[in-house]
């Protein structure tokens, strides 16, 4: 019977791809997450295609049973349906964070293409190799294999006050050069800063150690929770790279921005909480320094030093 | 395949590995013990292993992987023990494919004893990996290697109270002058034995509530498997969801409680956070912290010898770090070029000169001639050759360059090129490749291994033929002798051949970064990768051990080559130059169709066709060439048409060459094309098994060639237009 329909289909209606089905069924998941109503024009411009093939696609789920046609709702099978798809998005985006090349602005781009054709093997061996993770690398939490989810928190950057001590639950990838130029100040899901002043179009923070200036587009972005008193801590904290020939400094952490390979390399070496360190070579060239700690010399690329936070002696 | 890779864990019974074992003449079967050698990278602990074993060992691969296994045996008091050497790691934690070796031998193969080889100068560091097999394990012992090293340094580590806080034996051993390794042997086989029941230390307080909340976990695996006794260990490994593991401890049960003791994993690990895994690392190098400061009780105040932080300041200083480094390749150089003139004379001599012909006049005595001129003429002439050029230089620019790397030099070459090539979107490990690239292409990429990167990885593998390797200098110091020098005054000419090769070196490294960074911008797009470099304090290297060790090394390589690559080529040579089609032989044929397109290289057919024969192998350039000659120009020389020879002199030479139509240009052409043309054989042999993928062999053939095509064109061209 199941062919039959198909070979009809294939005469008498369009067939919409595998990959718009499960979009449309990602975005109506997310619409009705976000409590708006159904609208079909949302959803076709929200899968870049036009009416005629989103309603397409809406029959075929309704055939399938993963949609409700009369009510406008996704089923039960059809949000599960939609939550294993988010999940092998949100697991390749972390994957991508850790283990590619990949600029941060186009993990969910290449994402969207990938979640499509991941199978369920290569979901597990992906959700092994990075430790089971809990959220990805926007903050947005990644669904486990049986579909938990962590609740989301969070308030937007612009509500909040001066002298307001915040950490980052979220950010927003789009508009994709925003997000770049917040990604590359090091600010990401829990970093803690401190607001210095508020303007009209921008914001002035304190973020580890170093005073920055972000205009709107950046920092609309930023989704924050108020500090807690662990995070308070992170304030004392200032960048390796600002360490000085001559100066002794405690390492307090490595930066959540540093991820994967690197980050273990780094805890492997003994770039540990508690570690003295203080600079012990300069190259000719400036870059890289070595740096003495734990009786042992080791190199690092100024671009590498900037993940390690310290408090000076 | 004998066994299923996959699920391979057990190599102590092994039928594969028994087998090569009985092949070497050893039989490890009937051994009494078997004993896991681990530790730290640069502890020493290949000297240990050589120490206890002497030469009665052998390599080969773990199964399923491409990372070597040594093996071996010693006995004592009459008991066999069998000592396997894994991987050199600094932590069990990851995934890497060195560390889940060592940790899987010492977890599911059970050694009797795991020796733990430390570098007593560095304990802080080496600590991380010792806490780490002592939680899984009791039975330790730790051998705290390079005492006279710490004696030097002025750094005192309290043994005794070492093994107190650690709970195992702690031997202090300085291999090299075999200190410590009897009172070693004995601690081992008195922990083998049972006669010492080590109670290991375990790392507390990862967080205040560790233990209390893992409690859940590690009481259900005790239940399960009250054979076990490093719960705590395997709790912590099903927090970080390890499924190996996991299968480990309902091995031969049944399969109920499984979920649920996965669930109450998972829900701790929602507890703990997503950083649980940096909580754990956390924890062990702060333990180690507090270990060391108890037990070091002198110690240098810069944690370095004086010594070697003020070397350390020049050489890597403003003024003088590139100068040193200039002057140690322009040594090394100057020391192959000159020290391997007098034996690659010799070995001609005594090879083609005087064997040459033996063998000949009796080869015609018991077979037809064109057999004894393939035979004799063809494969014997070729390899002859290649042993005479190439064994000298690599017997002593090999022992030098490991000399340096024992010394400690090479990661100091790496740290002040690094920001050049990080420009070039490369690696700062490939200063080390391109080093080694100038002893032998071949060895050099497989030495690429050193770079993580795959991207990096690929680009000092292209880029490596950059490096001027040792079978292209007498090429290029001939055509500098004969045809550069007379351009100079008598007393400097020795001197302007060896700087005209140091010259073409450093052209070969500009064009190497030049390279990577084309390759970055373009094909091997990406992001650069994260650099990290240890640089270990200076050693002195043990001079005679190094010498005899890598002139060993090196000559069955050479040897070994020889006989693989260049010999076919030498049977295709002389075939080549003997089976006539129609008045002329095949290779003059050759020569007429490549003279067109080689004119505008400013090269000649000769040359063309000579370098497509000597594909398998750069030294017998200049022989084929000379053979070339003569047969095109029906000049009586040598041992007559068809076979390759090299003259008595360079004048000799030179009146050949000129014969053969060669000027100046063509000479400085040919030294251009010598460095930028593609790999030989046996380097494109390695590239293709180091990366699986016949496009990026191609790439590496291709990229050299077109530069040399590119630049020879250009350089004729420019030539013609000024001066003729």
């Amino acid at each position: 019977m199941k062919i039959f329909d198909n070979i009809k289909g294939l005469f008498f209606k369009a067939h919409s791809s595998v990959e718009l089905k499960e979009d449309c069924l990602k975005y109506l998941y997310y619409i009705e997450e976000n409590r708006e109503t159904f609208d079909i024009e949302k959803l076709a411009k929200k899968c870049s295609v036009n009416i005629g093939s989103v309603s397409v696609a809406l029959d075929e789920l309704a055939e399938y049973k993963y949609w409700d046609a009369k009510q406008n709702v996704l089923t039960r099978e059809g949000r599960s349906y939609a939550i294993r798809i988010i999940r092998k998005h949100r697991l390749y985006e972390k994957y991508l964070s850790e283990n590619s090349g990949f600029s941060p602005e186009d993990w969910h781009a290449q994402a969207c293409k990938k979640e499509h054709y991941i199978s369920d093997e290569e979901e597990a061996h992906i959700d092994n190799k990075l430790g089971y993770p809990m959220y990805d690398p926007h903050g947005d939490p990644i669904p486990s294999k049986d579909s938990k989810l962590m609740p989301f928190i969070g308030r937007a950057l612009s509500k909040m006050k001066v002298n307001d001590v915040v950490r980052v639950t979220r950010l927003n990838d789009y508009p994709k050069a925003a997000f770049r130029q917040v990604y590359n100040l090091g600010i990401m899901p829990s970093s803690v800063f401190r607001i210095e002043d508020i303007n009209d179009n921008s914001m002035v923070i304190f973020f580890q150690g170093e005073i920055i200036y972000m205009p709107e587009e950046l920092y609309s972005l930023i989704w924050v929770v108020k500090a807690s008193e662990q995070d308070l801590e992170q304030m004392t904290y200032q960048r390796l790279s600002s360490l000085d020939f001559g100066q002794e400094a405690t390492i307090m952490a490595i930066s959540p921005a540093c991820k994967g390979v690197l980050r273990r390399r780094l805890l492997d070496l003994g770039f540990v909480r508690g570690t003295k360190i203080s600079i012990d070579l300069q190259s000719p060239m400036d870059n890289p320094i070595s740096y003495m700690l734990r009786g042992t010399s080791i190199a690092l690329r100024k671009e590498q030093a900037k993940y390690i936070l310290i408090r000076r002696d | 395949m004998l066994f299923d890779k996959k699920s391979c864990t057990d190599c102590a019974s092994c039928p594969s590995s028994s087998v090569r074992i009985k092949r070497m003449g050893l039989s490890y079967n009937d051994s009494d013990y078997t004993i896991a050698l681990a530790g730290n990278p640069n502890t020493g602990k290949s000297t240990i292993f050589n120490a206890l074993t002497g030469l009665k060992q052998h390599t080969g691969n773990w199964p399923g992987k491409t990372v070597e296994r040594a093996e071996g045996a010693f006995s004592t008091d009459n008991k066999l023990f069998k000592l396997v050497d894994l991987p050199g790691t600094y932590s069990l934690l990851s995934t890497s494919e060195d560390e889940q070796i060592a940790r899987d031998f010492i977890l599911f193969s059970k050694p009797d004893v795991t020796v733990v080889v430390a570098d007593m100068t560095r304990i802080e560091r080496n600590l991380n990996l010792i806490l780490q097999i002592l939680e899984i394990s009791d039975k330790v012992v730790i051998c705290a290697n390079l005492a006279d090293e710490a004696r030097r340094n002025g750094i005192k580590v309290d043994i005794k109270a070492l093994s107190e806080l650690l709970g195992v034996p702690v031997i202090a051993t300085s291999a090299r002058s075999s200190e410590g390794v009897a009172e070693l042997i004995s601690s081992i086989k008195a922990v083998a034995e049972g006669k010492i029941r080590p109670k290991a230390y375990r790392v507390e307080s990862i967080r205040a509530d560790f233990d209390d909340k893992i409690d859940i976990i590690k009481k259900d695996i005790e239940q399960l498997r009250p054979d076990i006794d490093n719960s705590r260990w395997l709790s912590i490994r099903l927090l970080e969801k390890d499924e190996q593991v996991l299968d480990f401890i309902f091995q031969g049960h049944n399969e109920d409680c499984k979920q649920d003791l996965v669930d109450k994993a998972d829900a701790l690990r929602m507890d703990f956070g997503d950083n649980i895994h940096d909580q754990i690392s956390e924890a062990l190098y702060e333990a180690a912290a507090r270990i060391s400061e108890k037990v070091i009780v002198k110690k240098n105040k810069s944690g370095r010898a004086l010594f070697d932080v003020q070397l350390d300041k020049i050489v890597t200083s403003k003024r003088w770090g590139f100068l040193i480094m200039l002057a140690m390749l322009s040594i090394v150089l100057w020391i192959t070029i000159v020290g391997s003139n007098y034996p690659s004379d010799m070995l001609s001599e005594f090879l083609v000169s005087k064997l040459h012909p033996i063998i000949k006049g009796f080869a015609l005595s018991i077979m037809p001639s064109y057999l004894a001129g393939m035979l004799v003429d063809g494969i014997y002439l070729t390899t002859a050759w290649v042993v005479s050029v190439m064994l000298p230089p690599m017997a002593i620019f090999f022992p030098l360059f490991t000399l340096l790397e024992d010394f400690g030099f090479l990661p100091r070459v790496a740290f002040n090129l690094d920001e050049l090539f990080r420009r070039s979107g490369a690696h700062g490990k490939q200063a080390l490749t391109m080093t080694m690239g100038f002893g032998c292409n071949a060895a050099a990429v497989i030495n690429t291994r050193i770079i993580d990167s795959p991207r990096e990885r690929l680009i000092a593998i292209i880029t490596n033929n950059f490096s001027l390797c040792n079978g292209r200098w007498p090429t290029q110091i001939l055509l500098a002798t004969i045809f550069i020098a007379p351009l100079f005054p008598t007393y400097f000419q020795g001197t302007v051949s060896v700087l005209a090769v140091i010259l073409i070196a450093l052209l070969g490294i500009v064009f190497m970064f030049l390279s990577s960074w084309l390759l970055s911008r373009t094909i091997l797009k990406g992001e650069a990768s994260s650099f990290s470099l240890e640089l270990p304090p200076y050693r002195p290297p043990q001079f005679w051990q190094t010498l005899y060790k890598s002139l060993i090394n090196r000559t069955l390589v050479v040897l070994w080559r020889a006989v693989v690559f260049a010999a076919p080529a030498g049977l295709l040579i002389w075939l080549s130059g003997n089976i006539n089609i129609g008045a002329q032989s095949i290779a003059q044929h050759l020569v007429s169709m490549l003279d067109y397109p080689a004119w505008f290289m400013g090269l000649n057919g000769v040359i063309l066709l000579a370098y497509i024969l000597a594909i398998p192998a750069n030294e017998i350039v200049i022989p084929t060439i000379l053979m070339l000659i003569v047969m095109t120009t029906g000049v009586n020389a040598g041992d007559g048409a068809g076979v390759m020879f090299d003259t008595a002199n360079d004048a000799d030479t030179l009146s050949l060459l000129h014969l053969g139509g060669w000027t100046v240009l063509t000479a400085v052409n040919l030294m251009i094309f010598s460095l930028l043309h593609n790999p030989c054989s046996t380097t494109l042999y390695n590239i293709y098994k180091e990366t699986n993928s016949v496009k990026w062999t191609a790439v590496s053939a291709l990229l050299p060639l077109a530069f040399g095509i590119i630049v020879t064109i250009l350089i004729t061209f420019v030539y013609r237009l000024f001066f003729v």
